[in-house]
C-alpha cells in the first residue's frame, strides 16, 4: 500500500513536472505580459531595419535578436511592424529567388542566406498578436552610394541599366525592363507566398544609389515612346508631368502585379505604399493613378520636421490633406532620430490631438537607443490599471510568479495578499481562501516609463495561472503585449524574492 | 520522344543551374587585421556572459562572441577572464544538468546549446589573446575540466592590474588610450616560384595607407570600410619580393589588412595575408617587432568592411606615363571652406575629399619651395560605384590661380563647362590643365560652379549651398624640376 502511495506520488511529481515547463526558475511560454490600451489611443507601428541594429554596437543576431526587438516595441504599446526585407540591394531574409543577393554579415550573425529573419519575425509578432508587414524598398540596388551593400543584381545586368537626361548609365537597371519587373514581382511573391505577412509596405522615399530621380527614365526608347504618344520631339524636360507619368507607368505595371499577388492569397495582404508627402508623382511613382486603380489600401506619408529625420510638427494637417483628396486609411511617419525628446514628443502630441490615428515611429534603434521607447507607451497605455484574473478554487491556496512595470498589489475577496515594485521578479504565497475567486490587480507606472504590463504565472489549486488577453481590465479590452523572460521583462526567476503581504 | 525528353531534361537542368543566389560579402576577406605590438597599460577584460546579455541584449551564438572579443582585440586588449557560470548558480556553457544551465527559453537563450567556452577559445587562439576561464562552483569546475582539456581553467578569477568589465568596454571611446598612435610600416618577404599567371591584392587599412612591392608604390587609400584592389601580376616574377604598407592610425582604431593571391602557370594557388608573422616599426623607429592581431574581418564594432576584391584601382606604377607629381609632404593646404576637409584633396586618396560650399570656394596650395610646375590633374565628384565616380558635385566651372608675390593671376583660361560623368575609374576621371612651364610657390582653384543639381531630400536648396567636390588635386612637376 506504502509503495503505491509512493509510486502514485512520484508519478503525481513527474507528471506535475512535465506539466509546468517552466522550473521555478523560467517563464512559461504561456506567460504574457498584459495590460489594457487607452480608448483613444492611436495606432501605432514601427518599423525595423535589422541591418542598422548591428552598426548600433548590439549587433542582434539569431532568434534573440528578432524577440529582443519585438518584445521590446510590444511592451511599449506597439501594435505593428514592418520589417525590412532589404538592407539596399541585398535581403534580410532568405531569399530562394534566382538572381537574389543574400546579406551577409556573418560575423554578426547575420548571414541571411542561412538565418530567416522574417520568418522568426512574424512568428513571434503573431505570438503577441502584433500586426506585421514586410517593408520592400523595390528601388534599391544598393542603399545612399552605390558600393553601399549593392546586389550582385545590378552587377550582372548592366545591360538593363537606366540612363540619365544627360545619356549616361545611372548605375541601377530600369524598369522598363519587363525582365527587371518580374525579378522585382518574383521577391514580392516569395514574401507574400511563403511567409504570413499580413501586409506589403512598398516604399518610395528609398531611392538606391546612387539616388534615382526625375533625371532617370532616359533610355532611348522610352523617350521615343513618349514623344510618339504625345506627338512631341526631343527630350523632355524632367519635371513634366505626362513624361513623370509615362516613366512612373513601369512601375505601375510592376504596383499591379503585386497587388493581384496581394489578392490572390489565400489571407489577402494589405498593400501600403509610403512616399514623401506632397510628392505624389514622380518618375518612379503615381500615387493617383494607382489610387484610382484600387491598387492601394493604404498610404503611408513621409514628412521630414526641419532636418532629415526630424520630427514634423503638421503631421496631423498633412494628413487632413490626403485624407480629403484620397479617402483611404493613413498613417503618417514620425521620424525619431533627431530633435529632442521634448520635440519629438511635441510633434507626437500635435498629431495626436490634430486627430492622426496611425501613426509610424521611424525607427526602433532611436527609440532605443535615444530611450524615448516612454513616448509610445505613454501614448498607449494608461498609467494605471486594475486587471481581473479568471476565476480560480482558492481552497488550497497556491503560488505565483510576477513581475510589472510599475509598483502593483494583488487582492483576492478584497483582502490584500501581496504588493512590490516594479521591474523586480517576486514570488508571491498564496494563502487559502474558502472560496472560488478572481485574483484583482492594480499597477501603477512610474513616469517616462518606457513599457507597459504585468506577467504573472503560477499554480492555484491545481489549475495553471498565465496572465493572457482573457484576463478583464476595467480600462478595456486586455491585450498581450510582450512576453516575459525576454528584455526589457527578463525578470530572471532566480533573483525573485518574496512578495510582501500586508 | 526520346529525343524530346532528352532536350527537356538538358533544359531543366541547364535552367536549375542558372537558378542561383548569391551571397553578400563572399569570399570574406581572410587573414587578421594588424598593428602595432600592444601597450602594456591595456587592461584584462571580464566576461560574464549573463550581464552581458542583460545590460546588452539581441546577440547570440558565435555572433556574440565575435561582438565581445572583438571589443577587445580592436582597441589591444588580450587578456581575458571568461566566467562559466553566472553568479545565481547557473552554469553558462553545455553541462550534464540541463537544470543547471541558463536558460530563457522564451527568448531562445539556452546555454547548452552552445558551446561559448570553446568559441571564445578560439577566437583567442585566432588573435593571440590570452584566456582564462574560471568559476568557483566546485562541480562547473570539476565538469569544465573534463570537457575543456585544453583550456585554462581556474576556481578563482585572479586578475592582476587593470580590468574591465566587457559591459562597460566601449572601445570606439576606449581603444585610443591602449593602441599606438603613431604612423607605423609594416612587412613581410615572401617568395614567388615560378612564373605567375596573375596576382591580385586586395587591401585596406584604418586609417590610411600606402602600399609598396619591391619598393614600388602600388597605390594609397583613406577609407577602411572601402578595400582596393589591385593587379600586381607583371611585378610577381619568380624570386623573393617584400611587401610592405605604410599606415597612419585613425582617431579610434587601427589597422591593415592584406590579402593578395596568385597563380602560377600551372594555376595553382598562392596567398599571403596579414597575421602574426608580419613584423612592423614605428616609422620613428630602426627595429623591427612582431605585430598584434587587431581582429579579422567582421568581428567587434569594425565590420561593415566592403566586399573583396571589389574597387579595382590602376596600382600607380602602371600608370601610362611617369609622372613626376610634387611630392605630398612638400604641400600645405588651406581652403576657404569646410577648412578641416582641406588636406584630404592631397591625401593621395580617392576615398576622402574637400568639400567647397557655395560660388567661389577656395583651396589653396602652398609649396615648401618655388618649383617649376607644366600640369595641375583635378579628380572630382563623388567617388561611388566602387571606383567609378558617379559625377555629383563635380567641378563644372573653376579657375586654378597662382600668385605672383602681389595678385593672383591665371595659370590657365577659366574652365566654363566641364563634362560630368566619363564612367571611368576613379584615376580615370581627371581633368588634365597643362601650362608653359612656370616657378610657382602658391596655387589656388576657385570653384565658381558645380555639377550640384542643388537638390536634396528636403527639397531645393539656395547656391549658396553648392558643393564641389575634389577628391584629389596633383601639381605635376616641369621636365628637369629636382
Amino acid at each position: 500500500m506504502k509503495k503505491n502511495r509512493m509510486f502514485k506520488l512520484i508519478m503525481l511529481v513527474m507528471i506535475l513536472g512535465g506539466t509546468v515547463k517552466a522550473t521555478a526558475a523560467n517563464w512559461h511560454s504561456d506567460t504574457y505580459v498584459i495590460w489594457a490600451q487607452k480608448k483613444d489611443a492611436p495606432h501605432q507601428a514601427t518599423v525595423v531595419s535589422w541591418s542598422d541594429w548591428l552598426v548600433f554596437g548590439n549587433a542582434v543576431s539569431g532568434k534573440p535578436g528578432v524577440r529582443f526587438l519585438i518584445n521590446t516595441l510590444g511592451a511599449a504599446g506597439i501594435r505593428e511592424v514592418w520589417w525590412r526585407t532589404f538592407g539596399g540591394g541585398n535581403t534580410l531574409y532568405s531569399s530562394k529567388v534566382p538572381d537574389v543577393t543574400n546579406g551577409n554579415y556573418a560575423g554578426q550573425g547575420a548571414d541571411y542566406g542561412k538565418y530567416d529573419s522574417l520568418k522568426d519575425a512574424v512568428e513571434y509578432a503573431h505570438k503577441l498578436g502584433i500586426k506585421i508587414s514586410a517593408w520592400y524598398t523595390p528601388l534599391e540596388e544598393a542603399h545612399g552610394w552605390a558600393d553601399n551593400v549593392r546586389s550582385r543584381y545590378t552587377d550582372l545586368h548592366k545591360d538593363m541599366w537606366d540612363r540619365n537626361i544627360a545619356g549616361m548609365p545611372t548605375g541601377a537597371p530600369s524598369m522598363y525592363y519587363k525582365k527587371y519587373r518580374d525579378y522585382k514581382l518574383a521577391l514580392a511573391k516569395e514574401m507574400l507566398y511563403c511567409y504570413n505577412i499580413d501586409g506589403i509596405v512598398i516604399d518610395f522615399e528609398r531611392l538606391g544609389g546612387p539616388v534615382r530621380s526625375d533625371l532617370w527614365g532616359y533610355l532611348p526608347p522610352m523617350v521615343n515612346g513618349f514623344n510618339k504618344h504625345y506627338k512631341r520631339s526631343g527630350k523632355p524636360a524632367t519635371n513634366d508631368p505626362e513624361w513623370q507619368a509615362y516613366r512612373a507607368e513601369y512601375v505601375g505595371k510592376f504596383m499591379r502585379g503585386v497587388k493581384k499577388l496581394a489578392e490572390e492569397r489565400k489571407r489577402p495582404a494589405e498593400m501600403t505604399v509610403i512616399f514623401p508627402a506632397g510628392k505624389d508623382l514622380t518618375a518612379h511613382w503615381d500615387i493617383a493613378r494607382w489610387h484610382k486603380e484600387k491598387i492601394i489600401d493604404r498610404l503611408g506619408l513621409i514628412k521630414h520636421g526641419s532636418k532629415w529625420a526630424a520630427p514634423a510638427p503638421n503631421l496631423a494637417e498633412v494628413e487632413k490633406q490626403y485624407q480629403k483628396s484620397y479617402k483611404l486609411p493613413i498613417s503618417v511617419i514620425l521620424y525619431s532620430l533627431q530633435g529632442s525628446n521634448q520635440e519629438v514628443k511635441y510633434c507626437l502630441d500635435r498629431a495626436i490631438a490634430g486627430g492622426v490615428k496611425n501613426i509610424i515611429w521611424f525607427e526602433t534603434t532611436y527609440l532605443y537607443f535615444k530611450h524615448r521607447y516612454a513616448l509610445p507607451t505613454a501614448a498607449a497605455c494608461p498609467e494605471r490599471i486594475k486587471l481581473s484574473s479568471p476565476e480560480y478554487d482558492f481552497s488550497t491556496g497556491g503560488k505565483l510568479e510576477l513581475v510589472a512595470a510599475g509598483d502593483w498589489k494583488i487582492s483576492v475577496a478584497e483582502k490584500v495578499i501581496a504588493e512590490g515594485k516594479a521591474n523586480q521578479p517576486y514570488h508571491i504565497k498564496v494563502p487559502r481562501i474558502a472560496s472560488r475567486n478572481r485574483l484583482q490587480i492594480e499597477c501603477t507606472l512610474s513616469g517616462n516609463t518606457p513599457k507597459a504590463g504585468i506577467a504573472i504565472q503560477g499554480l492555484i489549486g491545481t489549475t495553471q495561472v498565465h496572465s493572457n488577453a482573457q484576463w478583464i481590465s476595467s480600462q478595456g479590452q486586455v491585450i498581450t503585449l510582450a512576453q516575459p523572460g525576454i528584455p526589457p521583462f527578463l525578470a530572471p526567476l532566480d533573483t525573485a524574492i518574496a512578495g510582501g503581504v500586508k | 520522344m526520346k529525343f524530346l525528353f532528352i532536350m527537356i531534361l538538358g533544359i531543366l537542368i541547364t535552367s536549375a543551374s542558372y537558378a542561383k543566389t548569391y551571397t553578400a560579402n563572399t569570399p570574406a576577406w581572410r587573414g587578421e587585421w594588424i598593428w602595432a605590438p600592444r601597450k602594456a597599460n591595456a587592461p584584462t577584460m571580464t566576461v560574464n556572459l549573463r550581464e552581458w546579455l542583460e545590460a546588452r541584449p539581441g546577440g547570440w551564438g558565435q555572433a556574440l562572441v565575435n561582438r565581445i572579443m572583438g571589443n577587445a582585440i580592436v582597441g589591444g586588449i588580450s587578456n581575458v577572464y571568461w566566467r562559466l557560470d553566472d553568479g545565481h548558480g547557473n552554469a553558462l556553457f553545455p553541462f550534464k544538468d540541463k537544470k543547471q544551465v541558463l536558460q530563457w527559453p522564451n527568448w531562445d537563450v539556452d546555454f547548452s546549446t552552445f558551446d561559448y567556452p570553446a568559441t571564445a577559445a578560439e577566437f583567442a587562439d585566432r588573435c593571440d589573446m590570452k584566456i582564462t576561464f574560471w568559476t568557483a562552483s566546485p562541480h562547473f569546475f570539476a565538469a569544465a575540466k573534463k570537457r575543456y582539456p585544453k583550456l585554462n581553467i581556474q576556481k578563482l578569477c585572479t586578475v592582476s592590474g587593470n580590468e574591465i568589465n566587457a559591459v562597460e568596454l566601449k572601445p570606439n571611446k576606449m581603444a585610443w588610450k591602449w593602441l599606438e598612435r603613431q604612423v607605423y610600416e609594416f612587412k613581410k618577404n615572401f617568395d614567388v616560384t615560378g612564373k605567375t599567371g596573375s596576382a591580385r591584392l586586395g587591401i585596406t587599412a584604418d586609417a590610411t595607407y600606402r602600399i609598396y612591392i619591391d619598393g614600388k608604390l602600388i597605390g594609397s587609400d583613406g577609407d577602411w570600410w572601402r578595400g582596393e584592389t589591385y593587379d600586381v601580376t607583371t611585378l610577381l616574377t619568380p624570386g623573393k619580393h617584400i611587401i610592405k604598407a605604410v599606415v597612419k592610425p585613425s582617431r579610434k582604431y587601427s589597422g591593415l589588412l592584406v590579402n593578395l593571391e596568385w597563380r602560377d602557370n600551372n594555376k595553382v594557388l598562392h596567398r599571403l595575408n596579414t597575421g602574426s608573422d608580419w613584423i612592423c616599426r614605428s616609422i620613428k623607429s630602426k627595429t623591427w617587432t612582431p605585430v598584434a592581431i587587431v581582429g579579422y574581418e567582421g568581428v567587434g564594432p569594425r565590420f561593415r568592411l566592403k566586399d573583396v576584391w571589389r574597387n579595382p584601382r590602376t596600382p600607380n606604377y602602371a600608370q601610362k606615363r611617369i609622372l613626376k607629381m610634387v611630392e605630398l609632404d612638400n604641400i600645405s593646404v588651406n581652403a576657404s571652406t569646410r577648412k578641416s576637409t582641406a588636406r584630404n584633396a592631397t591625401d593621395g586618396s580617392h576615398s576622402t575629399f574637400w568639400v567647397g560650399k557655395g560660388t567661389g570656394a577656395k583651396l589653396m596650395l602652398n609649396l615648401k619651395y618655388p618649383m617649376l610646375l607644366n600640369e595641375i590633374r583635378i579628380y572630382s565628384g563623388c567617388l561611388n560605384n566602387h571606383g567609378n565616380p558617379s559625377g555629383a558635385c563635380a567641378l563644372k566651372a573653376y579657375r586654378l590661380q597662382y600668385h605672383d608675390g602681389t595678385d593672383w593671376k591665371n595659370l590657365i583660361a577659366p574652365v566654363k563647362k566641364a563634362p560630368n560623368y566619363h564612367g571611368e575609374t576613379a584615376e580615370g576621371y581627371r581633368f588634365c590643365h597643362a601650362f608653359t612651364p612656370r616657378k610657382v610657390q602658391q596655387v589656388r582653384l576657385v570653384i565658381d560652379r558645380s555639377h550640384d543639381t542643388l537638390r536634396r531630400n528636403t527639397g531645393v536648396v539656395p547656391a549658396s549651398q553648392m558643393t564641389g567636390i575634389v577628391r584629389e588635386i596633383q601639381l605635376i612637376k616641369a621636365f628637369g624640376e629636382k
